[in-house]
């Protein structure tokens, strides 16, 4: 019974995490398309084409076209870059900051922690909407107000998130073991307590992108939020609803692209929290 | 001797246990052999990861999804356990093979009362609602909880530390096991505690005629509760024979290892074993202790020693078991191995 | 014998905590209930000893040291650490002593942060205490390590990368490298096999001889301890029972709980088996402690004396204390088995 005893490795392809890498391409060609538009159609996204209007799909524009004659699939090409900024950046600041104050929160407890919540309490009486009509009331339509807007609600959830699993952390040994070795409550908020929360703020916010980049296109169908001519999946939605009933295709496409994406982000939101999950056992 | 025993509960001949993990298969159990008698108390000792656990869930159909069996027999009362419906398994779990674990907070279901667990026990009896109370209250007295009735609608977390692992035998009583697999119950208990626990499981098996199986990593705790124990490591057996012989006569230089480094307050110096227990992806060719033992020879590095019977009823894993007959255990026999 | 330096000292140190309380207590004016973890306790630790302080959950001892380390506050009484009052210090100005006492913890799975190399945690010690130049680092972490038994290797590996035993030698590593008088070991070989238990119960000697350490060493089990300790302490629902050389509290066992203590640890003789236990049922909760010797309800020879007044802790010749009325007499009254 001489055998060999040392375990056999599973062949790679039983192991990939197959959520991640389909998310990460999907995702992929939505960055690339916004970087070189150019590379997906040689269309011009503003160009008026009085002979071409209210076209269905076919051969030549692939989304048809709307009542500008412009082609629909060249709107939703060059409307990614703003799209996915705006994604992007509307999730970032809520990130930072609702990620800070739950470290806060979390840590010291007592006082500030009660004020946090009682803050956090009063946002969460808002209905999304009803807030972000106040705000666009006060700072007039536009970009600016979208931005306000998704911030103000956004970092909430991340408050909650990170000050629920900084109170698991702060009862770890390893960091009593850095508070028994003196070292000062910002190293061990930002070195030790961070780092060891903050995959969950990652996961939570690829799914965050997405319901940035819906709350966007929801603000600007309702005329609230990115104004034209801009090319914006949700504005473009907006420009084509007066045509509903006979061009139908204006409105859906960019509604296509918008699920894509936001299927896109999800799944890699759903495969980094797989990876973490087994990686922390 | 090929005399099949009458009464044998348990046997369990060559079973191997692999685990998917990590993107590994590892060999977590290897040809593992035993039986267990009725009313006879079994002992399975070894460090962490040596596969006691994963034996014991495996006679009870208990392992995770991704461990699988690709070898091996477990015949209970002439029945092949590996081969049992889920019909015929739930008849065997609870009513046939009962087992109670280290942490009884997780083991019992919390948002159930103590009565509510017990009843599930009697299912399939023909009790009537007095008859149900009448025997669970008797159980929580045999048990030693005291005014029963009262505990009875209680929660487990309304118990203490004792009593919780108290009031889980008596919940896995209910089903009047014949086998009782118990996996570390002491571990996690104070030890004042876990000598009355100790005590416990013993007069059950006196009064039950009930087989015990008990997983430890704690020698102590096996030489106060078992007839026979089997010394694990690295998935394999590598000693088997009955307390009082491993105690005074350990025939594996494992078992050796293990004992001498057990601070019992009579030595000056503790003897550790050097190194550390081999991962289970990355075990050593030949003899799995061979890396950490004294003994270690050529053939150890190249091939796995079999199970052999070095005296009657004194199983050992090792090459050179013989060369062992001259260390002394923990205890001392006089000539006669009188006890 | 030389009179010992005293490293730390306690002077009826308490540790309350309290109890939370439901709306109605307080409307009903009910009396704030708390968990006396550390009730009056007024111990020495010497310079250089290894004191053992042993005890069952709920006893006490965990929360001593934490206390003692400043990890929670003290409710009532005084600690002194090298001579200096550290009891209402504010972490800043606790932050140079805090170099002086470190701890090994109990569980080598949570006790190390995971996202962190073996390398960059010690070298973020030795940086942040100044305890070296910057170019020195790098010799002196191999230095720490291979006191420990580890190599350079363990540098650049997490510490998911190790067995338990392993990182029980990293967390004497993070201890001893910022190069301290007192190091607690709370619990450090109960969560690890015995084979590697003996081997780090072997490393904190020699390095308590190397180091001039003064080792706070807390367990529950008594025959590990009676081979690490110089003296042991032993606690009861927050007070001190026992305190004394470890080979005359191991033989006299003065008091009751000491006794059924370390004969209630499970005999390697299988010829040896009583059909009794010891001593039954639990120990009372601390927030409804019993009047009188708090052990009295569990103790076979208690008297109304005991059950009244609680026995104060008396030297009672040759450095040994104990706190009972009967330390005597006990030992003519064998217990029944």
């Amino acid at each position: 019974m001489a055998k060999n005893l040392s375990a056999k490795k599973i062949p790679f392809y039983k192991r990939v995490n197959l959520t991640l890498w389909i998310g990460v391409a999907i995702v992929a060609v939505f960055v690339l398309m916004a970087i070189v538009p150019s590379l997906f159609t040689h269309f011009d996204p503003d160009a008026l084409d009085p002979t071409a209007m209210l076209q269905k799909p076919s051969a030549a524009h692939w989304f048809g076209t709307d009542n500008y004659g412009r082609d629909i699939y060249a709107r939703c090409v060059y409307a990614t870059k703003i799209d996915l900024v705006i994604g992007v950046f509307a999730m970032l600041v809520p990130m930072i900051m609702g990620t800070a104050l739950g470290l806060l929160s979390g840590y010291y407890g007592g006082k500030l922690d009660m004020i946090i919540m009682r803050i956090f309490d009063i946002f969460m009486a808002f209905p999304y909407m009803v807030l972000a009509i106040a705000i666009v009331a006060v700072t007039g339509a536009g970009l600016k107000a979208l931005f306000f807007s998704i911030w103000l609600v956004g970092w909430k959830e991340y408050t909650r998130l990170i000050r629920s699993e900084v109170l698991v952390v702060k009862q770890s040994e390893y960091v009593q073991a850095a508070k028994v070795l003196g070292y000062s409550d910002a190293r061990i908020i930002l070195f030790t307590i961070l780092p060891n929360v903050f995959s969950s703020s990652l996961v939570y916010a690829a799914s965050d992108i997405v319901m940035c980049m819906m709350s966007s296109a929801s603000l600007s169908y309702l005329g609230l939020g990115v104004q034209p001519p801009t090319s914006e999946w949700g504005a473009i939605m907006s420009g084509g609803k007066t045509f509903f009933t006979q061009a139908s295709w204006i409105s859906i496409f960019p509604g296509v692209f918008l699920i894509i994406a936001g299927l896109g982000f999800s799944l890699v939101g759903d495969g980094l929290s797989d990876m973490i999950r087994t990686k922390k056992r | 001797m090929n005399m099949k025993d009458e009464r044998n509960l348990l046997e369990v001949e060559g079973l191997c246990i692999h685990f998917e993990t990590n993107g590994y298969d590892v060999q977590a159990v290897q040809d593992v052999t035993f039986s267990i008698k009725k009313g006879e108390a079994m002992g399975f000792v070894g460090e962490s990861g040596c596969g006691k656990s994963t034996t014991s869930r495996a006679i009870i159909r208990l392992l995770a999804k991704n461990a699988n069996i690709p070898a091996g027999k477990i015949i209970y009362k002439d029945q092949d356990v590996l081969k049992m419906s889920q019909e015929e398994l739930r008849k065997y779990r609870g009513k046939e093979v009962g087992m109670i674990f280290q942490e009884p907070m997780t083991a019992l279901n919390p948002v159930l009362t103590i009565r509510t667990q017990m009843y599930e026990q009697f299912r399939g009896k023909n009790m009537s609602k007095e008859e149900k109370e009448k025997r669970a209250i008797e159980l929580l007295r045999l048990v030693g909880i005291p005014s029963p009735e009262k505990r009875l609608d209680e929660y487990i977390h309304q118990f203490s530390g004792g009593m919780r692992q108290r009031a889980m035998i008596a919940i896995v009583l209910a089903g009047e096991p014949k086998l009782l697999i118990a996996d570390e119950p002491t571990t996690a208990l104070d030890v004042t505690i876990q000598d009355q626990i100790i005590k416990l499981i013993n007069n059950l098996r006196e009064e039950l005629d009930m087989g015990v199986l008990l997983i430890t990593h704690d020698l102590g705790v096996i030489s106060q509760v078992c007839d026979k124990v089997a010394v694990m490591y690295a998935g394999f057996f590598v000693e088997e024979t009955d307390t009082l012989t491993l105690m005074a006569h350990p025939m594996h230089p494992y078992t050796k290892g293990l004992i001498d480094a057990i601070p019992n307050g009579m030595t000056e110096e503790l003897k550790p074993i050097p190194g550390n227990t081999p991962s289970l992806i990355d075990l050593p060719n030949g003899c799995p202790f061979s890396p950490r033992c004294f003994m270690c020879e050529e053939i150890c590095t190249k091939e796995i020693p079999p199970m052999v019977e070095v005296d009657p009823g004194h199983f050992s894993r090792c090459h050179f078991a013989e060369k062992m007959r001259g260390y002394k255990g923990v205890i001392e026999l006089d000539e006669k191995g009188k006890e | 014998m030389a009179e010992q330096k005293k490293l730390v000292e306690t002077e009826h140190l308490k540790t309350y905590f309290p109890i939370k309380r439901k709306i109605l207590d307080y409307v009903a004016r009910k009396p704030q209930k708390y968990v006396k973890a550390v009730d009056d306790i007024s111990i020495e630790v010497y310079e250089n000893e290894i004191l053992g302080l042993v005890g069952e959950s709920g006893c006490g001892k965990s929360t001593l040291a934490r206390t003692i380390l400043r990890l929670n506050d003290p409710t009532d009484g005084k600690i002194e650490f090298n001579g200096t009052d550290i009891t209402h210090m504010s972490n800043k100005e606790l932050k140079p002593m805090r170099r002086g006492m470190q701890m090994v913890f109990q569980d080598p799975y949570s006790s190390l942060d995971p996202r962190v190399t073996i390398g960059d945690m010690l070298k973020t010690e030795l940086l942040y205490h100044n305890l070296c130049k910057p170019e020195q680092v790098h010799q002196r972490i191999l230095d720490i390590l291979s006191e420990v038994g580890m190599d350079e290797e363990a540098m650049k590996r997490y510490p998911s990368e190790f067995s338990g035993g392993q990182r029980q030698r990293i967390a004497i590593a993070r201890a001893l490298a910022v190069d301290p008088q007192l190091v607690i070991a709370d619990e450090p070989v109960s969560a690890l096999d015995v084979s590697i238990q003996a081997q780090i119960l072997n490393l904190l000697k020699i390095l308590r001889k190397e180091h001039n350490l003064t080792i706070l060493f807390i367990t529950h089990d008594l025959s590990v301890v009676r081979h690490i300790s110089d003296r042991i302490c032993v606690m009861y629902l927050g007070k001190v029972v026992e305190l004394g050389e470890t080979e005359d509290v191991f033989n006299q066992r003065l008091h009751p709980y000491t006794d059924i203590l370390l004969r209630s640890a499970p005999s390697l003789d299988p010829r040896n088996r009583a059909k009794k236990a010891l001593i039954e049922g639990n120990p009372p909760s601390p927030i409804d402690l019993p009047p009188g010797c708090r052990f009295n309800p569990r103790c076979p020879y208690a008297t109304e004396e005991c059950r009244t007044t609680e026995p104060e802790l008396k030297d009672v010749g040759n450095k040994h204390w104990v706190a009972c009325y009967h330390y005597q007499d006990h030992s003519n009254v064998k217990l029944t088995l």
